[in-house]
């Protein structure tokens, strides 16, 4: 018996080299692949741990070996350009692993990346899987809630991985789409994992921001004020004095200095009072503000501190010089 | 420059060599190419550079039955590829000799 049966895998794999050796002339071609099939078939019989190559990559080391020109024409159309595209990234690609394989450390490195290749598969059918549900407008969870999502997941990671594995590589514009689909998924999967974990995060981790809380508020040089306090013509201290801007906007106190000016380490943080004016509403600008010092309980909840724990702030003076009776400077 | 670049150019006297010393089939000139150091030579380099010395006449092959797996295609140096090698082998040894003197001049 002079032939042997080839199997149909090596066949497609012959056909696909000779299609990318196509713009040589036929006697070019002839030496490069007559026997091909042959040869392949004893290689694989040597080494059965060995798998095909990629026919792109095994075409151009045919190519290069014989000292033949890289190809110039890529023929026409969109499938010409798709199949140059391709070919130049597997070559850059090819090369690059031949270098890196040079150097022990970074041959170490390139083994360890390949060992991590079906991370890369699951990844790629995840942003895959957020780019449709967003699409949908059903972004937001790392992983779905509901099982029809799941299923649009599991199918995702199923056509991933059959294509890491080569599987439908001998199917037309197959390689250049999956270059374009890794594109795709290098440039939003830092995105996509920086938005699914802003939306997964607990409330507790987002900053709370209470809407009366104010950045701004009365201040003297500079240095926010926590108290303000009123003295009659008399000298005597005065209470529950309300105090308006030109404007008649009500002069208010930060709220944030206000809590942070505890006199002592037994006391939190200082409260003022609720006070209330006749129309029901909350008047923060009536002072003295009565601080009440807080403390945290066992709970992590604020409470107030009992008056032996913290020192109530008190006025700066009991008295101040009454005002002269005619109230004027000459 | 590596070496692999460098092979491309003297590829197809090295498989000439190994081909002369004793006759082989594809997988076994790869092999032996790459026991003697060439160990980044790839098997279509090989395979294909085989088929081009065969086809250009500087080889000769026959095949040889196997029990177990495919027929095993088995090639030869002819007189033409004899008279090949040792035009090239004088090539690569002044070719060596000036590199080496460039090299150790600068």
């Amino acid at each position: 018996m002079s032939t042997t049966t080839v199997p149909t895998e090596i066949t497609r794999f012959a056909e696909q080299v000779r299609a990318e050796l196509a713009d040589l002339s036929a006697d070019d071609l002839d030496d490069l692949t007559d026997g091909l099939e042959a040869d392949l078939a004893e290689s694989l019989e040597e080494d059965p741990a060995r798998e095909l190559p990629d026919p792109v990559a095994y075409a151009t080391e045919l190519r290069t070996a014989a000292g033949l020109p890289f190809r110039a024409e890529p023929g026409r159309g969109v499938r010409g350009a798709f199949r140059s595209m391709a070919s130049g990234l597997r070559g850059t690609a090819h090369q690059m692993a031949e270098s890196l394989r040079g150097n022990p450390v970074t041959a170490g490195l390139l083994d360890f990346a390949v060992t991590l290749r079906p991370v890369w598969w699951v990844l790629r059918a995840w942003v895959a899987y957020q780019l449709i549900a967003a699409f949908f407008g059903s972004e937001g969870p790392v992983l779905p809630y509901e099982a029809w999502w799941w299923l649009i997941l599991f199918l995702l990671v199923a056509v991933s991985v059959q294509w890491g594995r080569g599987r439908w590589r001998h199917v037309w514009a197959m390689t250049p789409l999956i270059v374009v689909v890794n594109i795709v998924t290098a440039v939003a999967l830092l995105p996509l994992l920086a938005a699914t974990h802003a939306w997964s995060a607990p409330f507790e981790d987002v900053p709370r921001f209470e809407p009366e809380a104010e950045q701004s508020g009365l201040a003297m040089n500079g240095r926010p004020l926590t108290n303000v306090y009123a003295y009659g013509p008399d000298g005597k201290p005065l209470a529950r004095v309300q105090l308006f801007d030109q404007d008649g906007r009500p002069l208010t106190l930060s709220r944030d200095s206000v809590h942070n000016s505890c006199p002592g380490a037994s006391c939190d943080e200082l409260h003022p009072e609720p006070i209330r004016l006749e129309t029901g509403e909350q008047a923060r600008n009536v002072y003295p503000l009565t601080l009440v010092p807080m403390v945290y309980d066992e709970f992590g909840e604020l409470a107030p501190a009992r008056p032996t724990e913290a020192e109530v702030p008190k006025a700066p003076f009991v008295k101040v010089p009454r005002v002269d009776q005619a109230g004027k400077v000459d | 420059m590596d070496a692999t670049q460098l092979l491309k150019g003297v590829l197809d006297v090295a498989v000439l060599a190994v081909v002369e010393s004793e006759d082989g089939y594809g997988y076994d000139v790869l092999r032996r190419l790459r026991a003697a150091g060439l160990e980044e030579v790839g098997d279509a380099s090989v395979y294909g550079t085989l088929r081009r010395l065969y086809a250009a006449g500087a080889l000769t092959s026959y095949v040889v039955p196997s029990e177990e797996g495919p027929h095993r295609k088995y090639y030869g140096i002819t007189a033409q590829g004899r008279s090949m090698l040792d035009l090239q082998r004088k090539v690569w040894t002044e070719f060596a000799r000036i590199m080496t003197n460039v090299l150790e001049a600068a």
